[in-house]
């Protein structure tokens, strides 16, 4: 675990960042570059797969839970 | 005229980066926002079972969005979700000498439905964006109420975003039957969870935007199936697991719009570990693909693989010490994989999607290599189909 943290984090701390000004972000406004596009989409899939396997979370809290089996 | 076009152009330019200074911190709602999916959810049957009915799952779900905006600084969002479901359950598992060991199943009676009702109330002040939520879930057997907030602070330049995000929940659990099979709780049995999330989001360059998020979980009291039971060398038993899990997560997820194929890339990876010793990898990979007529197609795939539990078994020969025993596929060490393709139509104020995602697992999928595999191991298809309306 904490070496997948300290991989990310290097990735993310080195290179590939750089100055963007307010005029060039005009890409981060599209739909498909937002972190969820389908928020009833993706809520349905994490709970499918919540229901048939051993993990969750990742990217929201747990939330409550459901008798599926 | 030449002039004229080149000034209109940049005024359009100016206004679209503008709007897009604000890309990525969170915003009120401005207009309502409807949504409405189908989704039919259908496992395969079970190949060879020894008892039972093969036919698993088949659930149809009908989930309804709406986001109001209240003021300029604050909106709401509701969601209905209700699910009804048929189908059998795996029970437990027998093994004879050598051979593989074979999946006993219900009968195909479980007929069920849930109800999911959530609401968040979201302020958002300048650099500021604050949530509160709250959900119920019903079944015949089973209900589940949470709670939950969310506090995200973008930074002066509005290229970083910081958010932490917290949840309570208490479950309570009434078995069915249970009067009629032993191994089944008499009484109501309940069981608490919480967790929180912390996640930090930057854009990188002007086409790449990436988030990192590391989240901390515990569940506590029941948490055993009371569905599934496991042969032992006591007799028929019920399922029975610790009555505390914590679980760990870290997940980044990517964004990079492809310029020249008017595209963008998203590539998620996500490691979870918790203390029934179960590790676990997700890669998400999917690409939004811009096409003519404001049409977009989006093909992805999922890679998953987990390793089983401490106290998980295919089929139990020796007794344990700690009196834990699950023979439940879904603790076992397997992979799986799904293929999706969804299709999404623009129109002026509204939007249609029609998806359809397939699902396989099995012992050695993506990094999973198990040398007995679990019977129960589920293949499933997931078509959805749906609408979204602003107004």
């Amino acid at each position: 675990m904490k070496k997948i943290l300290l991989v990310i984090s290097i990735i993310m701390l080195t290179g590939c960042v750089s100055t963007v000004e307010p005029w060039e972000k005009g890409r981060f406004a599209k739909a498909e570059m937002q972190f969820e596009p389908d928020t009833m989409d993706a809520a349905f899939k994490r709970h499918v797969y919540f229901s048939k396997e051993a993990s969750s979370g990742g990217t929201s809290t747990s939330g409550g839970g459901c008798g599926c089996n | 005229m030449n002039s004229r076009n080149n000034a209109l152009a940049l005024l359009s330019v100016a206004a679209s980066n503008i709007l897009a200074t604000h890309v990525h911190s969170a915003q009120v709602a401005e207009q309502f926002q409807f949504g409405v999916r189908h989704h039919n959810y259908q496992e395969d049957p079970l190949t060879e079972p020894l008892g039972g009915s093969p036919e698993r799952y088949d659930i149809n779900v009908n989930q309804f969005s709406l986001i109001a905006p209240l003021s300029d600084t604050a909106d709401l969002s509701v969601s209905y979700q209700k699910e009804k479901m048929s189908g059998a359950s795996p029970w437990y598992t027998l093994k004879f000498g050598d051979e593989e060991p074979l999946q006993v199943m219900s009968g195909a009676s479980i007929e069920d439905t849930r109800t999911d009702v959530s609401a968040t109330l979201r302020v958002i002040d300048d650099f500021n964006s604050y949530g509160i939520t709250a959900a119920v879930s019903e079944e015949d057997d089973y209900k589940s109420a949470s709670f939950g907030f969310k506090y995200s602070r973008e930074t002066e330049k509005r290229l970083s975003t910081w958010s932490i995000a917290a949840d309570f929940s208490n479950d309570d659990i009434n078995p069915v039957d249970a009067d009629i099979y032993t191994t089944r709780p008499m009484d109501t049995q309940s069981k608490h969870s919480a967790s929180t999330l912390g996640s930090y989001s930057r854009i990188l360059n002007k086409n790449t935007l990436l988030q990192l998020s590391v989240g901390l979980s515990k569940k506590s009291g029941y948490l055993s199936d009371p569905y599934k039971m496991v042969i032992t060398q006591q007799g028929l038993i019920g399922d029975a697991r610790p009555d505390s899990k914590i679980s760990k997560t870290i997940a980044t997820q990517l964004r990079y719009f492809v310029d020249p194929m008017d595209a963008a890339l998203h590539l998620d990876y996500r490691f979870y570990t918790d203390d029934w010793s179960i590790d676990s990898h997700t890669v998400d990979i999917a690409w939004y693909q811009n096409l003519l007529f404001d049409v977009q197609l989006i093909p992805s795939i999922r890679l998953y693989s987990q390793s089983q539990s401490y106290f998980y078994d295919v089929f139990y020969t020796q007794e344990r010490a700690d009196n834990y025993y699950s023979t439940d596929y879904r603790l076992s060490e397997y992979g799986a994989v799904t293929l999706g393709l969804k299709l999404i139509k623009k129109f002026d104020s509204w939007s249609m999607t029609l998806s359809a995602d397939k699902y396989s697992s099995s012992g050695d999928t993506f990094l999973a290599n198990t040398d007995v595999e679990n019977p129960a191991l589920i293949d499933f298809t997931l078509v959805s189909f749906g609408f979204d309306l602003q107004f």
